[in-house]
This record gives C-alpha cells, structure tokens and sequence, in this order.
C-alpha cells in the first residue's frame, strides 16, 4: 500500500525542474540511490529517485518529461499530498575512500543523497562532484552539492557556467577509487567507456520505462541483459553491463 | 541490501542428488529437472529474463501472456502490494506474438535444458490456432491456453469464460500443435469442474490451477481505487488455499487422464509440498520472487528434495495426490 505524504514546500528549480519536500508519517529509510514509486490519484505512478532523506522529510526532484510529471507540476503544491511506494531498488556503494560523482542534469538528484551519506561515514572520506548541465539556466542543487561535497566542478555545453564542454570530456578519472554517475545514457556510456578502459571502478544509475517496481513485470529490463532496473538496479556496476548491449551501444557513441 | 546471482552466474541445478533422490519430474512428456515452473506473468518478457529464471534452477519458464495483436496494457499504477499477496493489472501488455518470437528462438537456442511453455490468450478458435503454430514453429516445448486472465476487458471476461469458447480454443490448438498444450483454468468456486472438463475432452494435456483471483484495492486518504485497472488479480499467499483446493479437486476429477499443474502462493518447500500432495505434478512460482528473489527456485526444489529424504520417498511422483490416498 501507499504511504501518504504531505508537500512541505515546492521550488522551482529550474524552467522544467522542481523540488518537493515530502513529509511522511515515519522515517522512509531509503538507501543512497534507491528509488520510490510516486502516485498522483487520477493520473499516474512513476519512479523518483530519493534526492534526500532527512528524520521524516525526502527530497524529490521532479523534472517535467511527461503527463504524470506534468500533472504534478500542475497540480500539486505545497500542503498537498502525494502518495509513494518504497524504496526499491539497489543503491551506490558507500565505504570510505575517494569518490567522484559525475552527474548530468536533473539526474544529479541521487547523487546528493550520495553526497550525504559518503559525509556521514566515520573514516577518511574524500568526494568530489563533477555536474554538467547543457546551459547555466539548467543548473540545480549546486549549493546543497557544495555543502556536502569537498570540491564541485561545474561544466555546461555551452560555457554560461563552469567549464565549456561535456561533463566527461573535462572530468579527472585517474584520482577516485570509484566513481558513481547519473544522467543521460550518452553520458553514462561515454563514461563507462572511459573508464572500463582505465580499470577505475564505475556504479551508473540507470532509468527505464517502469510499471511494477517490484522485479516482477520485466519492463524495465536493460536491453539483453536480464538485469532489470527496479530490483538489480537502479545502480549497476558498469562492468556487468560491459558484455551486452549497453556496452555494445557505448562503443557505438566512440566508433 | 537484496544480493541476486547475475545472469549465467549460477550453476545447473543437480537433477540427481547424491543419494539418489530424483527432483527430475515429466510432464506431459517434457523433462523437467525439479518441479518448479516460473509462472506467467513474471519476468517471462524476454529471452535473456527466461533464461535467467533458468539458470536460476526453474525447471521449466513461461512467457509472458501473448496476443496476436501488441497490447499495451493498464497505465500506472498497475500493482498494489497487500499483506496476503500482490494485485496487478498490468492487462497483458505484450509487443504481439510474431515480433515476441525471436526471443523463444534465442532462449532455444540459449543451451538451457528447461522447457519454454509458450502462453498465449485467443478469443477465436482461428486466433489461436495460428497463435500455438506460429509459437510451436518458433522452438516453444509446450503452448499454454490462458482463458483467466483477470485483467482482460469485461466483454473478455464474459467471453473467456465460457465452456463452449474453452472447448473451442483447446481443440482448436490441439488440432495445430503436436507439443503438449497445457489450460491455464481461473479460480472459480463453482463449475471449476465443468470448464476443466470440456479442456480434457478437447485435448488439453496439463491443466493449470489457478491464475489468480480477481480483486481490487481502495486508498483511504485519496478516496479511489489504486489500480487504473480499478480491479486487478490477486495472486500470493492468500491464492494458495484456493489454488490448493482446485488442484486437489481438479486431480481427483481428472488425475487420472491429465497431469495438474499447482500455481498460487509458492514461496517455500512446504506450499509445494502441499500442491504435489493435492495432484500437482509441478508447481509454478510467480509473486514470491518480490520476496524471495531468483534463488526461491533452488531453494524450493532442495526443500522438496529434503521433505523426500526425510519421508522416506525417492522421487516426486511417488507424492503427487498423495493427500487423495490418504
């Protein structure tokens, strides 16, 4: 069954993006990476990564791709209730040592509950964030990022903010002992090709069409592969992916 | 953190233990190693998904329900997870037989020794007539006749469940196919009987009991139903003594013409131990895999190899419908 949250506040993030701060009735207890099911009655249930969990409160990053998510722009503000299902899914590994996050767009929202939970471990922890965006008025979180984080580096295609270029062509992989991405697939892949190549270790966050969450239904399965996004994802390590498919399309993006 | 094997990760399930106690069960002709099946409905969606129940030591898989035509099925949300069980209402979204067919080729081809039981729903004798060939001719070891599917259309259902249209299709798939063809029945609570019958003098070869039970759930604070579907089927633990009670029925009816499947609320040894107590010859696993993983497979067919040992048996046969002998 559903919990029922209550929006403690939305912002706009971006033209297309918002953040809901949900309130729930006991602790969620979601692992970094993990995702909940988030159901709008009378238009539709879709997957949402956590982008924060803190005592009651997550953070949902919303970006308007399509008529659920447009509905919940539309219609849901602040004291209003959204329902969710959850967590599922397997999440970022988190153990002390040096970690990149590379994030791409909105998908940069996992990676801060990421970013969190790496600066809450006892022992030496070094994080660094790399986020793309295509323009400057596409960047979000940037300020919770540098909260958390001991170094961000910002990138757009077009040069309004940070560095001018794609996030993995300016990117540094020869110092994390592992590295975690979420974002678009053209960035996922290049990245996995970079850095299967170097041997550093690589966790990518993976989105498909998703129905039951449950692992039962097999629409999200990532194509060829057996491995279904819900219930062996959404965080997979590049390299059980490195024999099918999707390494097959990554090659494709660097032929 | 839930760990599963990744694919191909998994060795071959033992068909003979060290001892000599056999899991290896037949079923209308096909080799099962042990007498787990995974059900319809549940990661049947591709060859690579099939070939992973596989290798995770089902001893037979089943396809996703399929239609001549793609269906897209119910929009979100299309499950609810209850205490005694799951409601879906996915309504049997497929891509369609014919673009679906090169995934039974490649998990034939795969190397995998578990029959692929091929499902599929017809509503015309003609329908389905071409849907078993088509379905055979791509390398399936058994077609599967789903007239209960919960999650069909009212005017479906009110089809679907008639013994003349069940006479109809089974012979008509009979008639096409030479691989064994297995009926999935509905849970009904009266004239189970009827409608099994007319699929035995029609040629059916394994019936199937149960597909699940049609329900529905209400969200309290939102005031509406949860599924888009409004109602769904309810499948898990609170089938398995209604699955159990057709199974029993159905065995003690035809048991000694046909072979029972078992299929409702699996999800350890000893609810598999019941159906094959009930007349089932095999069981079929769908809903326990949200909570018991890929591994249930294994671990079921190890459970039931150990009931064996213990009890003193030395092979599945020799419990199946043992409830009825007392």
């Amino acid at each position: 069954m559903h919990l029922t949250a209550e929006v403690r506040e939305v912002e706009k993030l971006t033209a297309r993006v918002k953040l809901y701060v949900l309130e729930l009735k006991e602790r969620l207890g979601s692992w970094p990476g993990q995702f909940v099911m988030v159901w709008l009655p009378g238009s539709g249930e879709i997957p949402i990564s956590v982008a924060r969990e803190r005592g009651r409160e997550i953070w949902l990053v919303i970006a308007r791709v399509g008529r659920v998510t447009g509905a919940i722009h539309e219609e849901v503000g602040e004291g209003a209730r959204l329902w969710i299902r959850g967590p599922y899914g397997r999440g970022f590994s988190t153990s002390p040592g040096r970690h990149l996050l590379v994030g791409g767009g909105f998908g940069v929202a996992p990676l801060l509950r990421l970013a969190d939970e790496l600066r809450a471990l006892d022992g030496p922890v070094e994080v660094w964030a790399a986020l793309g965006f295509k323009s400057a008025d596409d960047a979000l979180l940037l300020e919770e990022f540098k909260e958390v984080v001991d170094r961000v580096t910002v990138s757009t295609d077009d040069g309004t903010l940070g560095e001018k270029g794609l996030v993995t062509d300016v990117v540094e992989l020869d110092w994390p002992n592992v590295v975690h991405a979420s974002g678009p697939e053209p960035m996922l892949r290049a990245l996995a090709f970079s850095c299967l190549q170097r041997g550093v270790r690589l966790e990518i966050s993976l989105e498909r069409r998703m129905r039951c969450g449950l692992g039962l239904c097999g629409s999200c399965e990532v194509e060829s592969t057996g491995m279904r996004v819900c219930r062996d994802g959404p965080v997979f390590d590049a390299r059980l992916l490195a024999s099918a498919e999707f390494a097959r399309r990554s090659l494709e993006v660097w032929a | 953190m839930r760990t599963e094997g990744g694919v191909g990760a998994e060795t071959r399930p033992s068909e003979r233990s060290a001892g000599g106690w056999a899991l290896e069960v037949e079923l209308a002709g096909l080799r099962l190693a042990n007498p787990t099946v995974l059900a319809s409905g549940v990661l049947g969606t591709s060859a690579s998904l099939l070939a992973r129940a596989a290798s995770s030591g089902a001893g037979a898989v089943t396809t996703k329900t399929l239609t001549l035509h793609p269906r897209r099925g119910n929009p979100n949300p299309v499950v609810v997870e209850l205490d005694t069980g799951l409601l879906n209402s996915m309504g049997l979204p497929n891509p369609g037989l014919e673009p679906f067919l090169p995934e039974i080729r490649a998990y034939r081809s795969s190397g995998l020794r578990s029959p692929l039981i091929g499902s599929i729903w017809a509503l015309n004798s003609e329908e389905a007539s071409t849907m078993a060939s088509m379905i055979q001719e791509a390398g399936a070891n058994a077609v599967e006749l789903n007239v209960s599917c919960p999650n069909a259309s009212k005017d479906e259902l009110d089809t679907i469940g008639s013994e003349q249209l069940v006479r109809e299709l089974v012979e008509a798939v009979r008639r096409s196919v030479s691989v064994p063809v297995f009926v999935k029945l509905p849970p009904l609570h009266w004239g189970l009987t009827k409608l099994a019958g007319a699929a035995v003098d029609a040629g059916a070869d394994v019936l199937v009991a149960t597909n699940a039970l049609r329900g529905m759930a209400i969200d309290v604070r939102a005031r509406r139903p949860i599924l888009s579907g409004i109602t769904g089927g309810l499948s898990g633990r609170a089938l398995k003594p209604v699955a159990l009670r057709a199974v029993y029925e159905l065995y003690g009816e035809f048991g000694d013409e046909i072979q029972v499947v078992g299929v409702g609320g699996v999800q350890d040894w000893r609810d598999a131990v019941e159906y094959l107590l009930a007349g089932a010859s095999a069981v079929e696993i769908g809903t326990a895999l949200i909570y018991r993983g890929l591994s249930v497979f294994r671990r079921v067919a190890s459970g039931i190899e150990g009931y064996l040992r213990e009890e003193g048996f030395h092979s599945v046969e020799e419990i199946v419908g043992a409830a009825r002998r007392g």
